[in-house]
């Protein structure tokens, strides 16, 4: 920041304002590497939500003098991660502080802030649902199915060729039909943040050619002894009832945190006053958290996450979600060392459980088109047991973390065909014989820092897969597509990627990236079996002997931090190789085949204006151009150009947002591999805001695509339109204030 | 103790193994092949014992028969006598055969003659068995009576040839889903008698759910090996019920019939 280069006038102000008024308790520190104890010189040491500072001298040490009160410090420096210090300064003598920051690390994953306290500017929790903040993420699009659970798409590519995990923890959908993606299981008032990194260049969390998505759940705060908080709201475009709670409780060493949710949501208005029909649901969610701290750095987390959901309506499918259950535990260690050398080690285990169940008692199913006169209850379950450690080692100008990531995957699905003829007997098949996934991965996530200037992040991963199908039945049924090809499958593959950061100055940076990765096929892709695919027409069926796609990509990009305007621009080309797809078996059946190759590449550009005032401006712009190199045409559900603009005010514990989000024409249509069909443009125009009323109580307001157009996005399944004009508005009470 | 607790393991390993190896021991097999059929009738001339063996009680499709051929004088099973069927139903004022196979090679197997018939009609039918006992050097004939089961397993229909064709499904006899054998034997009625085998035809299968309007891919259309018995694949992709529907052609189309098939 521009105080800077006046650490020394400062203190004298400092030190001239504290001898007149005889006040302002003075309180020092010192700001130290964490690594080698040595000091940081410079270093930016700013009073959080405010412009308000002053910075280290050369020799680490700083002087602020403040008011009593509780305050939060972000010390900052260049070449090393920003920390977030509290501290209550009490009239009189302070202690001093003793600051240990550690080396910058390349961020290779953008994080949308929700409850996040890294930065209060940006906090995202005015948003109704955890898709609405997805859909603020840059290079995130989102299928549409229904009024319910959005499927994140990034950058073009989506489902297996992306990673999307909950606290790194890996979760299967146990729909076949991609009913229920995981991001379901995270409410919005349990989402700390969301990381999205784009490309292959974190290879941490997953094997994918695309990236990842994180979404990083809220742990108990240990800085609230005791709150509650319940808020109660209403959004008449689908008529949705929510009520929500939370609750937080510690102790010195213990902490708690519990949350419950429930909603109730009716069809949905599009655009016009159009019903859509089967469209509504009912949904409860909890999540429980216990983090306990032990002498000597240690820390245990436990965390449970329930969700139940029912008749939930598709309406662009050929059946309903009745009925969901899913829970989601986790157990984590956690040790930070306080000096140097190794730095920390985590490892968590876990266990989820997914189930999933469907049918279309409630649809006409005479004389339909596909299926005719049968009524297909569905039924899936996904079971997840893994396991991840992580060891983080200091040396020098290198910073080296090892994982180790290991899982097992335990998938089933079936379906009945119920004839509306009582003559006619049953049909029943496995959409997914029992199949058994084995994973285990070794990630080498190495950073080094030549220069204060020049930073380098390389990741090296390999993953060693094994897969069969234990159901005889699965078995028989898949053979009868594979004859000489086995069902069980063991493969390995390696991925490697590196991404550079040099610094041209103190507010600009260059970027750019090189990897090559390898994503193994989903157990869908190797094992489904009879799945209809309502973008083409087809049934689809597994191919257990698919080799793992390969990608080859490129990045760059430019960056302004640290400035009231901070924007981004960059552009990426990814390169896939055995791109798996939909190939055409006979008349009525596809295989998941490996094409020859497609092509991903686009760009995103985005900026925040935040002139330091109550006001802040932002916006972003993505696009993605894919092209199937095998069929010679675009790739499908591959978003246009996207973008958003928002402006916000905030002044004390009032806010307004009037945002915005707006996609152009898609001409660029698979017409060959799928049915989709041209886009028009679309305009949405957001307005929300968000009142104190009296103490302890506060409103949320707001109005969704006030103009109420009428539209539909590129990734909407069978054109299914978005959302009409919706008002909301909630209640909120807390306690304490 | 933890020497104790290995040499537990070790002696606990060891009486693993020894028990699979005792469990290896296969169970006594018996010669006598007919064990595991049903008889279905036995009559005896020029000190020759006749016995007519079965898979199962005959039924309307293909039937493997056995024939096993007895010196009475000696009690000695005669495996390099001859063995001609013929298969004929007695509808009063008119009789009819039906399709059949001697014995391959003439000789017998395991002290067995196998033979095949087609029966296409349910109810009672004879079987006409002549044999030549090279051991006494006699020969003679018996003939047997016995009930035919019906079944859905033979089809007849009068081709564009105007001929009266019988298409017989052999397998699958127990269907699966996924990928089965397919097989069928093709017919022609030439006389009231003689029922020749059609070796020549093309044949196109093609499976259905006719409930669902749905078929099923990588089928393997059957093609003749011997004796007029067609082989190729049938891929059920679920259960339920199935038709199999055939278009026979030999250079012109010459029929269509179909199987109905629940695969459990």
């Amino acid at each position: 920041m521009h105080m800077k280069s006046l650490p020394g006038q400062l203190m004298f102000l400092c030190i001239l304002l504290a001898a007149a008024s005889n006040a302002q308790p003075s309180i020092g520190g010192l700001v130290l590497n964490n690594a080698t104890l040595t000091p940081v010189a410079y270093a930016d040491v700013v009073i959080s939500g405010t412009q308000q500072g002053v910075a280290c001298d050369s020799s680490g040490a700083f002087q602020l003098c403040l008011p009593p009160g509780e305050y939060q410090l972000e010390i900052s420096a260049l070449g090393y991660q920003t920390v977030r210090h509290r501290l209550t300064v009490r009239q009189g003598e302070n202690a001093p502080l003793r600051i240990l920051l550690a080396p910058a690390v390349i961020a290779l994953s953008d994080a949308v802030l929700v409850y996040s306290e890294e930065s209060p500017h940006h906090i995202d929790q005015w948003l109704n649902a955890t898709d609405d903040v997805l859909q603020k993420a840059e290079g995130v699009a989102m299928i549409r199915r229904a009024n319910f659970a959005l499927e994140p798409t990034l950058r073009g590519l989506n489902s297996g060729q992306i990673g999307l995990v909950i606290d790194g923890m890996k979760i299967f959908s146990a729909c076949v039909d991609r009913m229920d993606p995981v991001t379901a299981y995270v409410e919005v008032e349990n989402l700390e943040k969301l990381e999205v990194s784009r490309g292959a260049f974190d290879l941490t969390k997953s094997a994918s050619v695309g990236g990842t998505i994180n979404l990083v759940t809220r742990k108990p705060d240990f800085q609230r002894p005791f709150s509650l908080q319940a808020e109660s709201g209403y959004e008449t475009v689908s008529r949705l009832r929510r009520l929500r709670s939370e609750v937080n409780y510690a102790s010195a060493n213990l902490a708690l945190r519990g949350t419950f949710s429930i909603k109730s949501a009716g069809n949905y208005y599009a655009g016009n006053r159009i019903l859509v029909t089967n469209s509504g649901f009912e949904k409860n969610n909890y999540k429980l958290d216990a983090v306990r701290k032990f002498a000597g750095n240690h820390i245990v987390e436990f965390s449970f996450i329930g969700d139940n959901a029912r008749d939930i309506g598709y309406p662009v499918l050929l059946m309903d979600a009745t009925r969901t259950k899913s829970q989601i535990y986790r157990l984590t260690h956690r040790w930070d060392s306080p000096g140097a050398g190794i730095q920390s080690l985590n490892s968590t285990v876990y266990y989820n459980r997914i189930d999933h169940w469907m049918d279309d008692y409630q649809r006409d199913v005479t004389g339909r088109e596909v299926m005719p006169d049968m009524y297909m209850p569905m039924f899936g379950y996904t079971r997840t047991l893994g396991a991840i450690g992580e060891i983080t080692v200091a040396r020098g100008q290198h910073l080296l973390s090892a994982v180790l990531d290991g899982y097992r995957l335990s998938a089933f699905a079936d379906m009945k065909m119920e004839s509306i003829f009582p003559d006619v007997s049953d049909a029943y098949l496995l959409n997914i014989g029992d199949a058994q996934v084995y994973n285990l991965a070794f990630i080498l996530d190495h950073q080094w820092m030549p220069s204060a200037r020049l930073r380098v992040r390389s990741n090296l991963r390999i993953d060693h897969s094994s897969r069969d199908l234990r159901n005889e039945f699965g078995r028989r049924q898949l053979q009868g597509f594979w004859d000489n090809i086995s069902v069980r499958q063991s493969t390995r593959i390696f991925s490697a990627g590196s991404f550079l950061e040099y610094r041209l100055g103190r507010h600009h940076i260059l970027q750019g990236g090189l990897a090559q990765s390898r994503r193994l096929p989903t157990h869908i892709e190797s094992y489904g079996f009879f799945l209809y695919n309502v973008t083409d027409g087809y049934f689809y069926t597994g191919n257990p002997g698919l080799a793992p796609e390969r990608s080859r990509q490129i990045e760059i990009g430019f960056e302004q931090i640290d400035a009231p305007l901070r924007w981004r621009v960059n552009a990426y080309y990814n390169h896939i190789d055995n791109y798996i797809s939909g190939v055409l078996q006979s008349d009525e059946f596809k295989t998941f085949a490996n094409i020859r190759s497609a092509v991903i590449a686009g760009g995103e550009l985005s900026a925040t204006f935040a002139p330091g005032g109550p006001l802040r401006l932002s916006t972003s712009l993505a696009y993605t151009y894919g092209h199937n190199r095998e069929m010679d045409e675009p790739l499908p559900l591959i978003p246009p150009l996207e973008g958003g603009i928002g402006l916000q005010y905030r002044a004390g514990g009032f806010w307004l947002g009037l945002d915005s989000r707006f996609g152009s024409r898609q001409e660029r249509i698979a017409s060959r591999t799928t049915r989709e069909d041209e886009t028009a443009g679309f305009f949405i125009v957001n307005f929300r805001a968000r009142l104190p009323l009296a103490k302890h109580f506060e409103a949320q307001l707001g109005v969704e695509n006030f103009l109420d157009q009428q539209y539909h996005e590129h990734l909407s399944i069978n054109n299914l339109p978005g959302r009409g004009r919706n008002f909301y508005f909630g209640l909120s009470a807390h306690l304490p204030d | 103790m933890p020497h104790l607790r290995i040499f537990t393991l070790l002696l606990a390993a060891m009486l693993a193994f020894s028990g699979c190896s005792d469990n290896s021991t296969e169970p006594q097999t018996t010669d006598d092949p007919t064990e595991s059929m049903v008889l279905i009738g036995e009559d005896s001339a020029q000190n020759t014992r006749i016995s007519v063996y079965a898979p199962e009680q005959p039924a309307v499709g293909y039937n493997r028969i056995y024939v096993r051929m007895t010196n009475t004088t000696n009690n000695t099973v005669v495996n390099n006598g001859s063995i001609a069927i013929t298969p004929m139903m007695n509808m009063g004022q008119m009789q009819h055969s039906a399709p059949f196979e001697d014995p391959a090679g003439g000789a017998a197997v395991d002290g067995l003659y196998p033979c095949a018939v087609n029966f296409i009609m349910a109810g009672m039918w004879e079987l006409h068995v002549n044999f030549q006992n090279q051991a006494n050097n006699d020969a003679g004939e018996i003939m047997l009576n016995f009930d035919v089961a019906p079944s859905s397993m033979v089809k007849s229909a009068t081709g564009a040839d105007a001929r009266l064709y019988f298409v017989t499904l052999l397998q699958p006899a127990v269907p699966t889903v996924g990928l089965n054998d397919f097989e069928i034997t093709v017919h022609y009625r030439e006389n009231m008698n003689a029922f020749p085998a059609i070796t020549d035809a093309a044949v196109e299968m093609t499976p259905s759910m006719p409930s669902m309007g749905h078929g099923s891919p990588n089928n393997v259309n059957p093609v003749h090996g011997e004796m007029g018995h067609y082989r190729g694949k049938v891929n059920f992709t679920m259960s339920g019920d199935w038709r199999i529907d055939l278009n026979l052609s030999r250079g012109d189309s010459l029929l269509t019939t179909s199987f109905d098939i629940n695969v459990p």
